[in-house]
């Protein structure tokens, strides 16, 4: 932590990036807000390991698509094959920014003698040309008035009357939980004709077909993020999941898909009893 | 064996109203849709854009197979809370449906269910004795309809109705919520609720207008419509209103 932030937790007044209804539900709730704490974490982002120029678009192959012509197929720059690729190499480069980040936040909570973090919000963008990627996350470290401090600070993207409703159901926050999974598509011909809006004579690729190794990469994206989150969520549940999605060109027939998974991993610590099934209302309001 | 986790975009609120009916939330699941529009579709012609119409449904409807079978692979009854995103580039479509998979209630025999309402909507149709069929989608691209150089002449400086433009656009919002309701019958529901409609202009061809129009298909379950009585709430926190003298000058 630079010496700035523990100037700051020091001294003694709090502060908070909840807003006003947010901060009187935490109050109404028993936590009280010490400080508002962050992570930050700037990455160099690129692939940097061994194998020459193309090593960038190795990694773990997830499918590939043959090209339909076959005989047909003529010329150097016909794409005679194709392939979605998991780019390990910016899911690691994530985790890492994300995770570094995140333990500086709880490091500054823990500094403040805080319990929990909560309204906890993550960015990430590039800087420089893309070259860098910066990683900052922050909360509201909160104190639970008569309670001691638990074992390890717990984090969550809720607050407020959320926060309450959450907890009122019968479950506790366990930590904010995210991951990345980046596809890279090696497009095949059809795929690449497709997405030119273009067909072939031969009848084999036709305007009407799916670009079904682009739907595939979406697929998998989405589905490695998820899984990548539950795969660490043992017996607790991400509750109020967000997908963040992009397609970005990085080359002559290549493209990169990103997928961002996030939410809060919640612990059931008590059954919120029967709960009554919803009825209509009119409601008399002049 | 243990127990799967559970990952959902639900709030609080929807998984305890869903709780309250019987259902349960599983996984948070996705499907994708993407298609091709061919060259020279967007150059200004008359009428409908058929290819990218074709393009746009077929997009949504492959969509929403790879949204059943991750739905069905985690062994849910149906999605709800279907957020719709779709992107139209110049050659090509792509639509993106996220939403949670459930399970429980009266389980239905079939096909998983896809549907756009948030889980208090579901929770309300359920007890009402309906059920989701799925997402019903039409859509329509058309382009701008052009006046003759004659007419232009005459209706410039009148302030007068352009009525190839009302025609034109009049027919594509038909069209595209016909072909919703038609998508809604091949999924033999009685009808379509929710229905969202966007149109506007197409950002890189400001001579063509898309129209889509969806919703959720639903039809009445095996024991027909359940009549739910609303109750009558009277608030009693309304804002005090002061009589105010000056009014009377």
């Amino acid at each position: 932590m630079p010496p700035e932030s523990a100037g700051r937790l020091e001294s003694g007044t709090f502060s908070s990036g909840l807003t006003i209804p947010d901060f009187a539900a935490c109050l109404h709730m028993g936590m009280r807000p010490v400080a508002l704490v962050q992570g930050y974490c700037v990455m160099s982002w690129g692939w940097f390991g061994t194998g020459g120029l193309y090593a960038r678009y190795q990694g773990s192959g997830l499918s590939t698509y043959r090209c339909p012509h076959g005989y047909y197929a003529m010329g150097p720059d016909h794409r005679t094959w194709g392939q979605n690729t998991e780019q390990t190499w910016a899911t690691q480069a994530w985790a890492t920014g994300f995770n570094t980040a995140y333990h500086r936040m709880v490091e500054e909570a823990a500094e403040a003698g805080a319990h929990g973090v909560i309204g906890v919000v993550d960015t990430s963008r590039h800087l420089l040309e893309g070259g860098i990627r910066e990683f900052h996350m922050y909360g509201t470290a909160v104190v639970v008035e008569g309670r001691q401090p638990p074992a390890q600070i717990w984090t969550c993207y809720l607050a407020g009357e959320r926060l309450a409703k959450l907890m009122e159901a019968g479950f506790f926050p366990v930590s904010v939980s995210a991951s990345m999974a980046s596809v890279l598509v090696q497009a095949v011909c059809a795929t690449e004709m497709l997405l030119h809006g273009s067909w072939d004579t031969y009848g084999m690729v036709n305007t009407t077909d799916e670009i079904t190794q682009v739907a595939d990469a979406e697929m998998q994206a989405c589905r490695m993020a998820r899984d990548r989150v539950r795969s660490t969520l043992g017996g607790d549940r991400l509750h109020g999941a967000s997908i963040e999605a992009g397609w970005k060109e990085v080359g002559a027939g290549l493209m990169q898909r990103d997928c961002v998974l996030r939410g809060s991993r919640v612990r059931h610590v008590s059954d919120p009893g029967p709960i009554e099934p919803p009825r209509p209302v009119v409601v008399l309001r002049g | 064996m243990a127990e799967r986790p559970v990952t959902s975009d639900l709030s609080v609120d929807e998984s305890l109203i869903l709780h309250s009916v019987g259902w349960e939330p599983l996984e948070l699941v996705c499907g994708s849709g993407v298609y091709s529009i061919p060259q020279g579709t967007w150059t200004w012609a008359v009428g409908e854009i058929t290819a990218a119409t074709y393009a746009v449904r077929a997009a949504v409807a492959g969509a929403a197979r790879r949204l059943e079978a991750e739905c069905r692979g985690v062994g849910g009854a149906g999605v709800v809370g279907v957020e719709v995103t779709i992107g139209v580039e110049r050659h090509s479509v792509n639509a993106m449906l996220v939403g949670t998979a459930i399970t429980g209630g009266a389980r239905r025999s079939g096909d998983p269910f896809v549907s756009d309402l948030s889980g208090q909507d579901f929770a309300l149709l359920h007890r009402a004795g309906w059920e989701p069929c799925g997402l019903a989608f039409g859509a329509s691209y058309v382009y701008v309809p052009r006046r003759g150089a004659g007419t232009a002449v005459r209706q410039s400086g009148q302030n007068v109705e352009l009525q190839n433009y009302t025609r034109a656009m009049y027919s594509a919002r038909e069209s595209a919520m016909e072909r919703m309701q038609s998508d809604a019958i091949a999924k033999r529901a009685t009808g379509v609720v929710a229905v969202k409609v966007a149109e506007g202009p197409v950002e890189f061809a400001g001579h063509a207008i898309g129209f889509l129009a969806w919703g959720t298909s639903v039809r009445p379950g095996p024991g027909g419509h359940n009549y739910m009585r609303p109750g009558v709430v009277l608030p009693m926190d309304d804002a005090v209103v002061t009589f105010d003298a000056a009014h009377l000058r």
